[in-house]
């Protein structure tokens, strides 16, 4: 069999790809050390091949083979992230920021990658990546990836490390396991037509537990999105809804993900938290979206699975809540300030970049502020016509005031 | 009462704890103890220490339903139904697998007693098999079905 040799092979490709990438021009060190990573990773897996021998067990070759093979598909994707990070087409002024938000929320350790990516999908790599450990990777669709205003959706993102760093998926193990069983007692009827020898006292046992093993991960899975909303809105207010709103409004798939609560629905238990906070929901906002079809056939298994997973996360929202709320206040995260808002739109609306800015989601917010302001700078034709332009320049020049600011107090 | 087989397990990468990497290095490491090219037990230590520190795994049927995360049972589920080539109907079934189990590598780590170090490195690669396959179904869900979401 070739198998090791082609493993052997396929690792060295992408080890000199890794050689050629360290070459380029890295605005910030991050991405050099990710690329560290990914080579002692390789590396080991090389090791792995060479400790086999002629006569060690073929299905021991092929396991060796299969994790080196394993390493070479993810690590194709985020080498690609990876030198897209050095691309200038990113905003880097939004990278010291967020990443002294993310050091803030997950420790020291954190790290932070900002791509841009050709497609329109924002924001698509989880921080789970094991390889990786304590990295968080943004990547925003190229033709967005200098907009300032979108920034609030890297909270998403961000709230994936806490749920990881919080280990979140335990601390709601119980809880989400009483309420599907729960779920299924109260819809018995319904749940006998898919397992018709079923008990109910089997219902907790390993095989009663695998009939149902599905609807729970569907349910963590919509949890831990939900809990990275609420991250998002906790970290940058209303910016976060506008945000989020320009991107994914009405919505941009043809249906419902089981990972996901249905749009329509997070945008609802967006509005909830927001309520929650005692802020006023924009006008319209949960109107924005669309209702996704359901990827499932009524009356099959899965669709009853899948919408007793959604009713398990409507069930857990505020025990999310009370968890990202207790999180981010124990790090001292500022809440979003109005009046902090509005003195930085005062800067903006004359044209100069805003001073003493404490909280990035007020720049954010200060920034939205002015582009809903149909009638800012009117009086100045010549920035009237290129007002999109000039606003992002304010918000990336307040981003940088606010970097140099914080190293001259450090 | 049969699960749905298709579904996919999970969107969390199983892998953060570097468990694939410690199976494959113990299952190396026995391969070369079985030719008699090396005696080092380093990779079947970790890997011992990790089985007894995941949470719930070791500690019987009760510690294994209640504090043990849904994606390991599942997995150690199919690594050693596959292994054994026995049905895992309960949690008292599995555990006891997992206590067989456990029990040889001790054996095989104190010198003791006679481990099956054959039967060790077949577990040691089926488990390896059921944690890749797992990631790679996470992969493709991940890519799928995030797309377009944020």
């Amino acid at each position: 069999m070739n198998l090791t040799r082609n493993a052997h092979d396929k690792l060295n490709a992408v080890l000199a790809e890794v050689q050629k990438i360290k070459h380029s021009d890295f605005a910030y060190s991050d991405s050099v050390t990710a690329l560290d990573l990914i080579e002692k990773t390789l590396r080991a897996d090389l090791q792995r091949l060479d400790n086999l021998t002629p006569h060690s067990p073929e299905n021991l070759k092929i396991a060796a083979s299969e994790a080196a093979t394993t390493h070479v598909i993810i690590f194709m994707e985020l080498l690609g992230v990876i030198l897209r990070s050095s691309n200038i087409r990113n905003a880097f002024e939004f990278y010291s920021p967020l990443q002294a938000l993310a050091k803030r929320l997950i420790g020291n350790a954190a790290r932070l990658i900002l791509s841009s990516e050709w497609e329109y999908s924002p924001l698509t790599y989880p921080s789970t990546i094991p390889e990786l450990p304590n990295y968080v990777l943004i990547g925003l669709p190229a033709s967005e990836s200098s907009n300032a205003l979108i920034i609030p959706l890297a909270g998403h993102e961000l709230g994936h490390s806490v749920w990881l760093t919080l280990n979140c998926s335990q601390q709601l193990k119980s809880t989400l396991k009483d309420t599907i069983v729960k779920k299924i007692c109260d819809q018995w009827g319904a749940y006998l037509k898919f397992y018709p020898s079923a008990s109910q006292d089997a219902l907790t046992d390993l095989v009663g537990e695998s009939t149902w093993r599905i609807a729970y991960i569907w349910a963590e899975s919509q949890c831990q999105e939900v809990f990275c909303d609420i991250m998002g809105v906790r970290l940058f207010g209303e910016s976060y809804l506008y945000a989020f709103e320009y991107l994914l409004a009405p919505n941009l798939t043809g249906e419902q993900s089981p990972l996901y609560p249905p749009m329509h629905i997070r945008a609802s238990l967006l509005a909830h938290f927001y309520k929650h906070l005692g802020w006023e929901i924009p006008n319209k906002f949960t109107e924005s979206f669309k209702d996704e079809e359901s990827p499932f056939e009524p009356g099959t298994s899965e669709s009853f699975f899948l919408s007793l997973a959604v009713d398990t996360t409507r069930s857990a929202v505020d025990a999310l809540i009370r968890i990202c709320l207790d999180h981010c206040n124990s790090k001292g995260i500022p809440l979003p300030d109005s009046d902090e808002r509005d003195r930085l739109y005062q800067a903006f609306s004359k044209l100069v970049p805003a001073t003493r800015i404490t909280n990035i989601a007020n720049i954010v917010n200060a920034g939205w502020k002015a582009h809903f302001d149909e009638h800012l700078w009117e009086n100045r034709a010549a920035v009237f016509v290129k007002r999109r332009t000039v606003l992002n320049d304010l918000v990336l020049k307040t981003l940088e005031v606010m970097e140099i600011e914080s190293r001259w107090n450090t | 009462m049969p699960a749905i087989a298709s579904a996919p397990l999970t969107t969390t990468l199983p892998d953060g704890d570097g468990l694939a990497a410690l199976t494959l290095d113990a299952a190396i490491e026995l391969d070369q103890l079985l030719q008699r090219r090396s005696d080092k037990k380093e990779a079947v230590l970790n890997l011992s220490q990790k089985l007894k520190t995941t949470p719930g795994l070791t500690g019987g049927p009760e510690s294994l339903k209640s504090l043990a995360d849904p994606i390991t049972i599942e997995i150690f589920s199919r690594a050693l139904r596959k292994h054994s080539g026995e049905p895992i109907a309960s949690y008292k079934d599995l555990a006891s697998k997992i206590r067989e189990l456990t029990s040889d590598i001790d054996k095989l780590l104190a010198n003791t007693g006679q481990p099956h170090i054959q039967q060790l490195l077949k577990f040691c690669i089926d488990l390896h098999h059921e944690i890749i396959q797992h990631r790679r179904i996470c992969i493709d869900m991940y890519r799928h079905q995030s797309k377009y979401r944020a």
